[in-house]
């Protein structure tokens, strides 16, 4: 049998965050079945909660998540699959075999515009009277092909270095 | 709401961020969109202002400390994040200095008398609604944030930095403002 409680108890009891729970709460449910005043006070409690706060809640927009989502920058990362992995690598060689042959035409012509101002400063001083024959034959081999072919080997290693440790970091974040 | 774990989601939030924004929208997206609707009844302006409390939410988790729950803390960015909206309208006197005000400032507005003879021909629902929607700003996101049942009177003293004496004062003011313009309106004594 449980306790009577009087009015005043019982509107405290409703001002609870889940009023009907525990033996509490069957001492209001009791009190509501005997008192209209009151159970009128918790039907209108009641509607004052659904209207307020909707059992079923209004969702925002269907792209509110994605716009969230873009201007915070999640899943914009690169992600560690080896799709993504295989894309990296192919992306870093496809730059590395179109860039080479500039890079090294360049190369090329800077050998020969090095080789060649050290071969006419060398032959400035040469005529000044020491012997810098043999220097200057040397120097002016400077940009000939097997030069250019092996900065062409040592930069292609270095591009492809690069492009592996690039994947590395790639695949660490 | 109840399946949202804290721990769980600021563990994720640095190692698998697409998870907990995930556990972020599932737990918050429609309790803070509906909170930004009490202070922005306009669907266009209540998103931005939903957007803009996760975005300051996202960007303040790497300084959150636990000292609140983390309801409390986004919530508390939520109140922030409209009360800076109200100020812009003009709004803000309500949501900061009523409780200043005489009660008699606020009370006729909510007196079923002095609504419309027409109103009564509302449903009930909708007139509950109009009595709500007529409330200031800030009793209609003081009752939110007590109607969801997520937050305690203490915590909502956090969030709207009012004591926690003038929480429970409003909240009880706000409900019986509703309780007696409805009951006169919907429930006369019979
Ligand atoms: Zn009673």
């Amino acid at each position: 049998m449980l306790e009577r409680i009087d009015c005043q108890a019982a509107r405290e009891l409703m001002d609870r965050r889940d009023p009907f729970s525990g033996e509490e709460g069957g001492r209001l449910k009791a009190h509501l079945e005997s008192c209209p005043a009151c159970a009128a006070e918790a039907r209108m409690e009641e509607r004052l909660r659904s209207i307020i706060v909707p059992a079923e809640l209004p969702s925002p927009s269907p792209g509110f998540e994605l716009s969230l989502k873009a201007r915070l920058g999640i899943g914009l990362e690169p992600r560690t699959d080896p799709i993504a992995r295989w894309g990296w690598a192919a992306a870093i060689l496809t730059l590395a075999v179109l860039v080479l042959p500039y890079v090294t035409r360049i190369t090329e012509a800077a050998l020969r515009v090095v080789s060649d101002l050290i071969t006419g400063l060398a032959e400035v001083f040469g005529r000044a009277g020491s012997n810098a024959e043999p220097i200057i034959g040397q120097l002016s081999q400077l940009s000939s092909p097997e030069n250019v072919m092996m900065l062409n080997l040592v930069l292609g290693a270095i591009v492809l270095l690069g492009g592996i440790v690039a994947v590395g970091i790639a695949e660490r974040r | 709401m109840g399946t949202f774990n804290e721990t769980e989601f600021l563990r994720d939030y640095r190692k698998n961020p697409d998870r907990a924004f995930r556990q972020l929208m599932d737990g918050f997206r429609d309790r803070v969109h509906l909170f930004c609707l009490r202070a922005a009844p306009n669907r266009d302006d209540a998103e931005d202002l939903a957007q803009e409390v996760f975005i300051r939410v996202w960007k303040g988790l790497g300084r959150f400390r636990g000292d609140s729950s983390l309801a409390t803390w986004i919530y508390r960015i939520a109140w922030n994040v409209c009360a800076s909206y109200l100020e812009k309208k003009g709004r803000s006197p309500e949501l900061t200095t009523y409780m200043e005000e005489g009660e008699e400032d606020t009370e006729p507005r909510l007196v079923a008398s002095s609504v419309d003879a027409g109103m009564k021909q509302f449903e009930d629902r909708q007139f509950l609604e109009y009595l709500f929607e007529s409330l200031p700003e800030a009793h209609k996101l003081v009752l939110t944030l007590y109607y969801m049942q997520e937050l305690t009177y203490e915590e909502i003293a956090a969030v709207t930095d009012w004591p926690m004496g003038t929480v429970k004062a409003n909240l009880h003011r706000a409900k019986a403002k509703l309780r007696t313009a409805a009951m006169e309106e919907l429930e006369p004594a019979d």
